[in-house]
């Protein structure tokens, strides 16, 4: 698989996002996942998550990917809640590639996106408060006016890894029919929140190889003013080689 | 010849006229204690090209040979401009105090009314202002939202200029994509939306490739664990019967707790020991009637149903937890006795207690 990875510990003091990915005869799987920063393990705990995941998948991969990583993702984050107590926290997306098709896990808001056709689409769905707020209003629970007071707190992670009972999760059930020059892009919200999507679509599409995309994107993070965030990101190419 | 004397104290012949010919000659300049006429006399020289963009030109001429009023403001005709039988042409200011239940309104004219229109200027009443409630739409990223932005994806909303869409769910997908969408767009995909598959069932090359979004939306599962469990081991299941009476508890029913809202409604919980818990469970918290899909629950036991067997009484009392807890709307701080059908609110969950041990039946 043509594909590149870049980590970048920003302006914090810590790395707590790893990124891990492991190809078999029964096709690719990538990781990334953001250690939760205000928790004190949150890089150990990436780092479990990220193992575990490489480690399942190259152990006991099942013919049916859905069932494979929601079995995965539920037993990881009982080990990571075990290992760490309340002290954790990861979020996850992972993209596995078989043949022409591809699936997605993601618990948390590291996020899965895949350009084609020139344009960017973003396929994961951010867990944080502000999703659950939306899902609250949608269904009136709360109303207008604790819609709004919560709002400050939207960017609140919902769910992930090493709770002890994930709350949400973003699966693929069917998987997604690739095409000839599609490219993926995992990455922790460290790439996405200081670029804009335009931005980063813009990079990805000028370059000729995962590499020099990832190359390209972190640049513009570096050059990025202002606090940066530990910055973690898998760049996948696909070609008629691998799809 | 009939002579009939009129309210205002004219003699007239009665077999000649309806009503009073003298009443009838001076109407306008009539002192206005009498009865309301026909004519309803202009009551305000205001002038009538006013600048506020009102639909309702002002005077109110005469009510028979109305005219297609102008650009009504509500679209059922006016039933009975007229007749709001109001004595004087009321000094602004005077407020008539509304009977209970009856809601009051200020026109643009400063008049105080309670009718559908102002007696005074004849504007209608201005709709009540409803809640914003902007149209649906979809982003490109296949999510719907209400909002601004997009929720899911963050990016704007694109600016309408045709008429306002109705909700997505009868229209085809709007995202400019050369190929036709086969369907119409489902339900928003927050909620654990009905999948089509829910097996393993890879898109054979051969079929027609639907678009991206389309895919993605068809492919994607947001929802809670729970669900995603049961939808990936719907497949493995096969040849394994499950018995639904196996994960009935051994203990003898004491009672039971139906969810009546969120999405454990219609789920029951079956009471069989004497202390139940009530929360929100977690490996370190077992609870017994676990309300996980509630958010709005915090973690870990926040009530518990205790049967006292002697008296035959079912009592609930709070654990002291971080989530209100309430018997038929009232808050629980220590305890409640509990009676049949009683509402016990848990977070954001209403659960029903239907007891099964009683007065009249116990073990």
């Amino acid at each position: 698989m043509n594909y590149a990875t870049h980590s970048y510990i920003g302006t914090r003091q810590v790395q707590e996002d790893c990124a891990g990915c492991a190809e078999t005869e029964n096709g690719f799987l990538a990781v990334v996942c953001d250690g939760i920063g205000s928790r004190a393990n949150g890089g150990e705990s990436s780092r479990m998550a990220v193992r575990r995941f490489i480690e399942a998948f190259r152990s006991e991969y099942t013919e049916d990917f859905p069932q494979f990583i929601t079995k995965a993702a539920e037993r990881i984050d009982h080990e990571v809640f075990e290992a760490f107590g309340s002290h954790c926290g990861t979020t996850v997306v992972a993209a596995f590639v078989q043949d022409r098709y591809l699936y997605w896990l993601s618990v948390g808001d590291s996020r899965l996106y895949i350009v084609r056709d020139g344009r960017m689409r973003q396929i994961t769905t951010d867990h944080n408060y502000g999703y659950v707020l939306e899902l609250r209003k949608q269904k009136q629970l709360i109303d207008e006016a604790t819609y709004q007071k919560e709002q400050k707190r939207s960017g609140q992670l919902a769910s992930f890894i090493g709770m002890g009972g994930i709350d949400i999760v973003d699966v693929s059930m069917n998987p997604i029919l690739l095409q000839n020059g599609d490219k993926l892009l995992l990455t922790t919200d460290g790439l996405y929140k200081p670029l804009a999507e335009s931005k980063m679509c813009d990079i990805i599409l000028s370059a000729d190889t995962p590499q020099q995309g990832a190359d390209a994107l972190l640049s513009a993070v570096r050059h990025c003013e202002g606090s940066l965030d530990n910055t973690t990101f898998t760049l996948v190419f696909l070609d008629q080689r691998n799809i | 010849m009939k002579l009939k004397r009129c309210p205002n104290l004219h003699y007239y012949d009665g077999d000649k006229y309806d009503e009073c010919p003298h009443c009838a000659a001076k109407p306008a300049a009539a002192p206005a204690p009498a009865p309301k006429p026909v004519f309803e006399p202009a009551p305000i020289p205001e002038p009538a090209p006013k600048p506020e963009p009102r639909p309702e030109p002002v005077p109110q001429p005469k009510p028979e040979p109305r005219p297609e009023p102008v650009p009504q403001p509500k679209p059922e005709p006016r039933p009975e401009p007229v007749p709001q039988p109001k004595p004087e042409p009321a000094t602004h200011g005077t407020v008539e105090m509304p009977a209970a239940g009856e809601d009051i309104w200020r026109c643009a004219c400063g008049a105080v009314n309670r009718g559908r229109f102002c007696p005074e200027c004849g504007a209608g009443k201005p709709q009540p202002v409803r809640q914003e409630q902007p149209e649906r739409w979809i982003c490109s990223c296949g999510a719907e939202s209400k909002g601004k932005f997009c929720f899911q994806c963050g990016s704007p909303r694109p600016v309408q200029n045709q008429a306002p869409q109705p909700a997505a769910v009868s229209k085809p997908e709007p995202v400019p994509q050369p190929a036709p969408v086969p369907k119409p767009e489902p339900a928003p995909q927050p909620a654990p939306a009905p999948q089509p598959k829910l097996t393993f069932q890879p898109v054979s090359p051969q079929e027609p490739e639907r678009t991206l979004t389309a895919q993605i939306r068809d492919a994607k599962f947001l929802g809670t664990m729970e669900d995603a469990r049961k939808k990936v081991s719907a497949a493995a299941d096969d040849g394994v019967t499950q018995v639904i009476f196996d994960e009935i508890d051994d203990g003898f029913v004491l009672a039971w707790l139906t969810a009546t809202n969120t999405s454990s409604k219609g789920k029951v919980y079956t009471l069989t020991s004497p202390k139940t818990t009530i929360g929100r469970a977690d490996p370190e918290h077992p609870v017994d009637v676990d309300l996980r899909n509630d958010r709005g629950i915090s973690r870990g036991v926040q009530a518990m149903i205790v049967y006292d067997p002697l008296n035959k009484k079912f009592f609930l009392q709070s654990a002291g937890g971080k989530t209100y807890v309430y018997v038929n709307k009232e808050m629980v701080l220590t305890y409640n006795e509990l009676k049949a059908y009683d509402v016990i609110r848990v977070g954001e969950t209403n659960l029903v207690f239907v007891p099964l041990c009683c007065e009249s039946f116990s073990w």
